[in-house]
């Protein structure tokens, strides 16, 4: 609470040490999100990049208290809904067009260093429907309790339960070997 | 362990790295965006020219009103920063310069005294442009919105909703929302312009104003044995903060300030009340006097006096044409108020700096108090400092005097008891029903405990605009039980690490620190009034038993813990909770647990008597959730008469009784209850094996910012109304359709939403318990429009139900011109198969 709570006051006004820290503190985290809701490291990365670089921007509408982890996981969740939704639309659109979407960020190389085991879990997770996939990425990697899911999801907390509960099952089936080691 | 958690477990655990080159291009790319939005902002806005002045005399008060935001905002912050320096990751950032925090609050500061100037002036631009600026605080639009929502203008609400399109942190309630409500309640005719007659000097007096806080002379003149005494301190400042706290909220259309001053006015005689000091205290106290000696009452009189500072009594007399001229001993008589009942005349003396005014059959008290005897110390010498302090210090102060109130009406109190407890019996024996009379036993313990353990209270009251803050003190009288109860704080402050499993959304939330001696005596007295229910009929060896399991769970708990009851709209069972204790010794909790459990099947008559039939049992091991053990307990509970309307209600609250499961990990000890309970556990012992929540939830600290010392009570929680009203409304909606209920009107299913929270916070120490609690105005205004919510409701179900009685009416009617018609057809010897010549020959 504290620790949280002082970077955001210190980033408010105007530390950006304390922004680095945030930074440094959560883009891992936002990094798993993403690609487990996307599946796709690039288009990942970009909005992961995307959401620190409007949060740098966001100081004087953030609120002092709050769970910044959640906030954060929301933003990208958020993004990414977004992404998909422009995606649907895109499949009329020209290739080039729809690539703009990213960041303009010039990278010199791939931003996100998988570790053993995770690219194996990430394309189980993709298999997913994607909301039982959101619920899952927000509940394990973004760390939102299910009654916070539900406010995201606008749904029963019990449909939130329903979704974890099925989608852990499939991965289950579909990781079974890995898991039996 | 089961393959569910192995792969949450992969999930929650599988890490990525990250190339520490492109760490770099991306931090400074969001480092050079942060930086230049940082350069846009300006610094701190000046005041613009041109301000609309707004007329209404509410800004009179905009210096108290931004001093008290000020001050309520500088607790907020205070309360929320870490002095510690004690942040994890963010340690160097919590190393780093002070300057720039002092230099946001210096900026705070400055943008709130504006807010406040725009406040002052009725600038309403001024305040929306604050709204619209970027390079204002948060907070400083928070406070904007506040003052614009005291004025009431609706030029300010377009502002306020892109304010509310635009906030992003989820959750937590929304300022803006409440300030456009507040906005349309006064627009839409809930003007209070209460402050009309406030003087612009009462500004001044809040900055200066401390009380008369050495050798306090009102508190002198009160008498020792007084059984109560409200003092209000500074009188327009104190009434000013009640109006503006209650603007919006109280349905009078005139401010409580302008209605104590017509108290005033007709006491003296003088609307203006010219002479009188209303920047000065005043108090209103009460004396019991004896008995009749030919016993005509039961009780003897009480003598009422009021305290008025004077600027010139005798300036006063000469001016007030009311004011009769003083007799020789210097006592006047008011000519007003006593023209239709003489006993109502009023009387007035100069005491010091002081008017006591009372009623004319005081007249040899308001003698005594113009000459007191040598030494009299007055209410203030029987006061500890804490308590002086509060009375002279805090906007309003009441006392009241448990003893003197004992002395003079604790025979009438316990008698009117007897006289229920008989009324009681005879309606049980009549088989009327009723509760048990041995019901009315456990109130005698109460009052015996009350009347003969408790030497005062007093009650601090705060107003402030967004906010009230209330504490309640009750000292005790040396060496009885409540004393021992109350007599020892907590040693040194120890932190409650568990605050972070407190749930947001909750009912009811609380955090307790332990207290062993607190906790040891309370347990005792609960079970002293158990034994007072049970009529006395519980065996000695039971009561020893609860005596030891009680100092058992006190040996055996660790330093903190925490409980959250939440609504849980999703089942039958309309309540869920959860509990996270420390334990030192898991061992010996689990077995006085088991204990326990044992006990409250002992207490199957005492519930027979309410009409239930109660059971608990307790399961060991019944579940294993990522390698921690389950326990199971279950309060089975049943009518003892399902058949009864009373037993069919019993039956359906608790759908046969309430679940609960137990675990215990690194000596927290984890407790849920209610519906799906399996999926709560499984939670809980989540989040315990991921460390453990490491932020308090948003609305628990948000209500804690208000309360004075949280860290230093012993237990600090909130409550939220709204949200008990929704499951409240919810039970009694699934007892609307049981034969004897009274209708589908009594209180109809509501879902008001609700975001702020009562807070409180209380600690124990030197024989007295201090409750503060913090009443955000936010709060009333949302039960208020719950209140609101469920009367529209039962309106509309009231209109259903007549429009339903009417149509059946009209069914009725016409079936019967069915009827007749078709006689009339079948008598004509016309056939028709079809119905619509049929329906032709009706028409």
């Amino acid at each position: 609470m504290a620790e949280d709570t002082m970077l955001i006051w210190k980033f408010k006004c105007g530390s950006g040490e304390a922004l680095a820290c945030i930074y440094e503190k959560y883009k891992n985290i936002l990094l798993k999100l993403a690609v487990s809701l996307l599946n796709e490291t690039g288009t990942a990365e970009d909005i992961v990049h995307d959401v620190f670089v409007s949060f740098a921007q966001s100081r004087d509408k953030l609120k002092l208290r709050g769970n910044l982890r959640s906030y954060l996981a929301t933003c990208v969740v958020n993004r990414v809904r977004n992404r998909n939704k422009a995606g649907q639309l895109r499949q009329t659109c020209d290739l080039e067009l729809a690539e703009s979407i990213s960041s303009d960020l010039k990278r010199p190389e791939q931003w996100l260093i998988f570790k053993d085991g995770f690219e194996r879990l990430n394309n189980a997770m993709a298999t997913l429907p994607y909301e039982q996939r959101e619920t899952i990425a927000l509940h394990l990697q973004g760390g939102m309790k299910f009654k916070a899911i539900a406010r995201l999801q606008d749904i029963a907390i019990n449909t939130v339960q329903s979704r974890y509960r099925y989608g852990l099952k499939k991965l289950q089936l579909l990781l079974n070997s890995e898991v039996g080691r | 362990m089961r393959t569910e958690e192995i792969i949450e477990k992969l999930i929650r655990n599988i890490d990525v790295d990250t190339s520490a080159k492109v760490d770099e291009v991306v931090l400074n790319d969001i480092l050079q965006v942060f930086e230049k939005s940082t350069h846009v902002k300006s610094a701190i806005p000046q005041p613009k020219n041109g301000r609309r002045i707004m007329n209404s005399t509410i800004t009179k008060l905009a210096v108290a009103a931004v001093i008290v935001l000020v001050a309520g905002i500088g607790i907020a912050l205070l309360n929320n920063s870490d002095n510690t320096g004690n942040v994890g990751i963010g340690e160097s950032v919590v190393q780093e310069d002070a300057a720039i925090l002092e230099a946001a609050k210096t900026k705070l500061e400055a943008e709130m005294k504006i807010a406040g100037q725009y406040f002052a002036s009725g600038d309403i631009q001024g305040l929306v442009d604050i709204l619209a600026r970027d390079e204002y605080a948060y907070e400083t639009k928070v406070a904007a919105a506040n003052f614009l929502a005291d004025i009431g203008d609706d030029s300010a609400i377009t502002e306020l909703e892109r304010l509310i399109a635009e906030q992003i942190a989820e959750g937590g309630k929304n300022p803006f929302a409440a300030a456009i409500a507040a906005i349309t309640v006064r627009i839409e005719g809930v003007v209070a312009e209460g402050t009309e007659a406030l003087e612009p000097e009462a500004l001044a007096v809040v900055v200066e104003g401390e009380g008369e806080k050495a050798g306090d002379e009102l508190l002198q003149l009160v008498p020792t044995k007084s059984l109560f005494c409200v003092r209000v301190n500074n009188f327009d400042s104190a009434a000013g903060t009640m109006d503006q706290y209650l603007m919006g909220v109280s349905p009078m259309p005139i401010g409580l300030s302008m209605l104590a001053r017509m108290q005033l006015a007709g006491l003296v005689g003088d609307p203006a009340l010219n002479n009188i000091n209303t920047q000065g205290n005043f108090a209103i106290f009460g004396v019991g006097l004896p008995a009749k000696a030919d016993q005509s009452a039961p009780v003897g009189d009480i003598f009422i006096a009021a305290l008025l500072p004077v600027s010139d009594y005798a300036k006063l007399v000469s001016e007030n044409a009311n004011f009769g001229e003083a007799d020789a001993n210097g006592i006047s008589v008011i000519k007003v108020g006593g023209t239709v009942n003489p006993n109502k005349t009023k009387l007035a003396v100069r005491v010091g700096n002081y008017m006591v005014v009372s009623l004319v059959g005081n007249y040899d008290n308001l003698v005594s108090m113009a000459k007191p005897a040598a030494g009299a110390a007055g209410l203030g010498a029987s006061l500890d400092a804490n308590e002086v302090k509060a009375a002279t210090s805090e906007p309003i102060w009441a006392y009241g005097n448990i003893q003197q109130v004992s002395q003079m009406f604790g025979p009438v109190l316990v008698g009117q008891l007897e006289k229920m407890k008989k009324q009681l019996e005879k309606m049980n024996e009549s088989g009327q029903g009723g509760p048990p009379p041995t019901v009315m036993n456990m109130y005698f313990g109460m009052l015996d405990v009350v009347l003969n353990e408790v030497e005062f209270f007093s009650l601090c009251i705060k107003p402030q605009a967004g906010i009230c803050n209330m504490t309640m003190n009750l000292a005790t009288i040396p060496e009885t039980p409540m004393a021992k109860m109350f007599g020892t704080a907590i040693p040194e402050a120890t932190e409650n690490k568990l605050l972070g499993y407190l749930e947001d959304g909750a009912i009811f939330n609380i955090g307790i620190r332990k207290n062993a001696a607190f906790w040891e005596e309370y347990s005792l007295s609960q079970f002293d009034f158990i034994s007072f229910l049970a009529d006395g009929n519980i065996p000695d060896k039971v009561i020893a038993k609860a005596e030891k399991m009680a100092s058992e769970f006190v040996a055996a708990a660790g330093e903190s813990g925490v409980i959250s009851f939440s609504h849980n709209t999703e089942s039958p069972m309309p309540f869920s909770a959860r509990y996270v204790f420390e334990v030192k010794d898991a061992q010996r909790w689990n077995k006085t647990i088991d204990a326990a459990i044992d006990l409250g099947n002992t207490a199957g008559p005492c519930l027979a008597k309410v009409g239930i039939e109660g059971d608990y049992k307790i399961e060991r091991g019944v579940d294993s959730y990522n390698e921690v053990s389950i326990d199971a307990a279950g309060f089975v509970m049943k009518a003892t008469d399902p058949n009864t309307d009373y037993g069919k209600m019993i039956d359906q609250m608790y759908d046969g009784g309430i679940d609960y499961r137990f675990a215990v990990i690194d000596n927290l000890w984890l407790c849920v209850l209610g519906a799906d309970c399996n999926t709560a556990i499984y939670d809980l012992i989540d989040e315990v094996k991921a460390g453990g929540q490491k932020e308090i939830a948003p609305e628990f600290t948000e209500g804690l910012a208000f309360i004075a010392e949280p860290d230093k009570s012993d237990f600090v929680g909130t409550v939220n109304i709204v949200r008990y009203m929704n499951m409240a409304s919810a039970m009694a909606e699934s007892f609307k359709d049981m034969p004897g209920a009274t209708g589908p009107h009594i209180m109809p299913p509501i879902d008001a939403p609700s975001s702020s929270n009562i807070a409180f916070a209380g600690m124990v120490g030197n024989g007295k318990i201090t409750v503060e609690t913090a009443l955000p105005k936010e709060h009333i205004l949302e039960i208020k429009a719950a209140v609101e919510m469920m009367s529209q409701k039962m309106l509309e179900a009231r209109q259903a139900a007549e429009a339903e009685k009417a149509s059946k009416v009209e069914d009725a009617n016409s079936s019967g011109e069915v009827n007749d018609a078709n006689e009339a057809t079948e008598s004509s010897g016309e056939t028709t198969s079809d119905p619509c010549s049929a329906s032709l020959n009706l028409n």
